[in-house]
């Protein structure tokens, strides 16, 4: 009888400095206290990555994890994986997370997470087949573009049936907000891409064959299919993001006057209606694509049917690479953000990030801080969609201005100088997603006090922006912005998909996820229960950018976001004062038991959450 | 005249319910004095079972959708359902949808 539902019990470590591979044993602490995915990237990196490691230093490790539910029928959640590093671009703490079919075939291959540590001295990638795991040259690889070095492994390995994820020409380079890409799907956010390319790993393969097992399968199975018609009978997952995808959302944020426009001078955009999901479908849909097990298919394969970039096509774009590349750039040119979207999914670029930096440069140029001689002679205003497309190529390349924007929007402030650090638009080095800080005041006070910066994936806009909760009201958005992150911190050790938030809950640990994560770890836990692991991991994560220098100075928000109202449409005057940012700030420290003063939490908190050990290192 | 009060004034609803139909916009004529649960019921009495899966779950039967945009600006249907419409109109359902 298995001890602990659907963990293949085993982790792999793959050291490239001397090539040694070893397994370990998934431990009982591990499993009871952190459960999986994040809880165990976060508990990882917080003891194998020493305080100042270099992010792009061989004491930095990249460690891949899946959870308990991975490899199972569960529907939008049994694909998934994630990556764990410290973060090239900001320095702390990084999670970033992606669909396909990688992780359930990791867990095929029997294992739980990969640890990837220390360097090769030449371009490498791994192999993993079932219980053989080989760190095999990666020459003829190396320098392909994602898409590419995926197909191009299969030759090699002369197998279809393997699952990739990989590096192009960004994490090769280095780039500070490069990402990872498994098949079409990007682990986008805080340069995970680079930490590959530092370590000369240019891919992990996995081919999988074995049986995830369990003593209680049919349950597992009737609330696969419970949440499957769930799914199906919801409008949000059952009709909305079958037709349109994440697209949806940008005819939503214009509506409401909170689309970021023009580097987030404005929220509102006048060519929005060129770039909505209904354009899309009309115009250049061609077919839906899902990850592995998913009844939502969110993924719309698109192409440019005719004007100047006709013939491109690619998975995508979604809702935040709409914004990134199209309104926040001042581009209503669809067929330009489609090629975009692909462009940064060969060269392996984060589209956030990339956007963000690009839109910054716009606005640095249109006031004069930079000129045509720093532009290499492009005319870089807002609407340049051909300017965008070549930046990406520079970004990618550390080409000319591109140099300077591969290393995000805060380090490009303070290059820049003259005043271009309140053109930057990042929280905690990060560059902001798609969805307004003065607009959502939840999603506000969710960045600032985001592990990782500028993410929608700790807060969460959706409760407020569908109006499950009132979206104007500020006070109490502190208390409230902590059971979110509660919520999406127990998701992630899940790795559910952020789309059946929904279905799950919304905006605290629900009842559902109780009882799928009774099911899959065969433990027996309550909701109170929950809510400390979310916490105690919550926690680690903050102790380790505390170990950075971390503290509630760093807990702030673009200074356009807190002095500057939203300067029309229907959202006209709303903005996040520091005033009102410190009251949520309180609300939340409280909450989670962080003192108000330091923003660290209590050493009465920490030997509640069991992280004793964590004492020592952060009051020196 | 089956009950039917011919001098009713009329007006006339732009709605637009993303993920329903390709079309933009859907045009509706309601009662003079109408409110947002009046547009649901008509929405429902027009479209049927072709509207009900992009405005309820099917399985609990309950209203899924938790808020419109009324000329720009945002009403919550667990507060504002009587929020009376005027002719010309434009009511935008906001799916509620995750991600993104």
């Amino acid at each position: 009888m298995k001890k602990y539902g659907t963990y293949a019990g085993k982790i792999l470590r793959v050291n490239l400095s001397n090539g040694l591979i070893t397994h370990e044993a998934l431990s009982e602490e591990l499993i009871k206290d952190y459960i999986g995915g994040n809880g165990f990237g976060t508990k990882f990196l917080f003891d194998e990555v020493p305080a100042k490691a270099d992010p792009l230093g061989v004491l930095n490790k990249i460690f891949l994890f899946v959870g308990p539910a991975q490899g199972t029928s569960l529907p939008a959640i049994g694909s998934r994986a994630a990556l764990f590093t410290k973060s090239p671009l900001n320095n702390r703490y990084l999670g970033t997370y992606f669909g396909g079919n990688f992780g359930s075939k990791l867990k095929y291959a029997g294992y739980d997470g990969i640890i990837i540590e220390g360097k090769s001295s030449k371009p490498v990638y791994v192999y993993i087949d079932n219980d053989n795991v080989e760190i095999k040259d990666a020459g003829q690889i190396w320098g392909l573009n994602t898409f590419e070095a995926q197909l191009k492994i299969q030759e090699l390995l002369n197998e279809q049936d393997v699952s990739t994820v990989t590096i192009g020409k960004a994490g090769e380079n280095q780039v500070k907000v490069s990402c990872t890409i498994a098949g079409v799907h990007a682990a986008g956010r805080g340069g995970s891409g680079a930490v590959f390319g530092s370590k000369n790993l240019k891919a992990i393969t996995v081919k999988g064959s074995k049986d995830v097992t369990a003593d209680n399968v049919e349950e597992i199975e009737k609330y696969s299919n419970e949440l499957l018609e769930r799914m199906k009978a919801n409008p949000g997952t059952g009709k909305a993001l079958p037709t349109y995808g994440t697209a949806a959302v940008v005819t939503v944020n214009n509506q409401l006057g909170m689309l970021g426009s023009y580097n987030w001078q404005e929220e509102v955009f006048e060519g929005a209606g060129n770039i909505t999901g209904t354009y899309l479908r009309e115009n250049n849909f061609i077919k839906s694509d899902a990850c592995y097990g998913c009844p939502i298919a969110c993924a719309k394969v698109n192409i440019v049917r005719e004007g100047k970039y006709e013939g491109a096509m690619n998975v995508g774009p979604e809702y935040e690479t709409l914004f990134s590349l199209g309104s926040n750039c001042g581009i209503d040119n669809v067929g330009a953000i489609i090629k975009g979207d692909r462009l940064c999914d060969e060269l392996g670029l984060d589209t956030i990030s990339s956007g963000a930096v690009i839109s910054m440069a716009m606005e640095c140029y249109e006031k004069g801080l930079l000129t045509l001689e720093d532009t290499d002679g492009i005319d870089l205003k807002f609407g340049n969609d051909e300017a965008m497309l070549s930046l990406l190529e520079d970004i990618a390349e550390k080409r000319g201005l591109g140099a300077l924007l591969g290393q995000g929007t805060k380090r490009m402030g303070e290059i820049i100088g003259k005043g271009a650090e309140d053109y930057a638009i990042h929280v905690k080095g990060m560059e902001v997603p798609a969805h307004s800080a003065r607009g959502v005041p939840g999603m506000a006070i969710g960045y600032a006090t985001s592990n990782r910066g500028g993410t929608h994936q700790d807060g969460r806009p959706t409760a407020e922006r569908a109006g499950a909760v009132d979206i104007n009201k500020i006070e109490g958005k502190g208390y409230y912005t902590v059971d979110i992150q509660r919520m999406t911190t127990l998701s992630d050790c899940i790795i559910h998909c952020r789309m059946t938030e929904g279905i799950l809950g919304l905006t605290a640990i629900s009842e559902d996820h109780r009882k799928l994560l009774n099911l899959v770890t065969g433990l027996t836990r309550n909701i109170d229960e929950l809510i400390d692991v979310a916490d105690r991991i919550y926690s680690l994560q903050r102790a380790f950018n505390i170990r950075e220098g971390e503290s509630r100075v760093d807990d702030a928000l673009p200074k356009r976001f807190t002095t500057q109202p939203i300067p029309s449409g229907p959202a006209a005057g709303k903005y996040m004062s520091q005033e009102n940012l410190d009251k949520l700030l309180d609300e939340t420290y409280e909450k989670r038991g962080w003192d108000k003063k330091t923003g660290y939490p209590t050493k009465e908190t920490l030997v509640r959450l069991g992280l004793e050990y964590v004492i020592e290192e952060i009051y020196k | 005249m089956n009950g039917v009060i011919m001098n009713d004034k009329l007006i006339n609803i732009k709605v637009r319910i993303e993920g329903f139909s390709e079309t933009k916009f859907i045009h509706v004529k309601l009662k003079e004095g109408s409110c947002l649960t009046d547009l649901l019921s008509q929405l429902i009495a027009i479209y049927g079972d072709e509207i009900e899966p992009y405005l309820y779950d099917s399985i609990t039967g309950e209203l899924a959708v938790y808020s419109v945009i009324i000329n720009s600006k945002l009403y919550r249907l667990k507060d504002e359902s009587y929020q009376e419409l005027f002719d010309n109109d434009s009511v935008f359902f906001i799916s509620p949808l995750g991600g993104g």
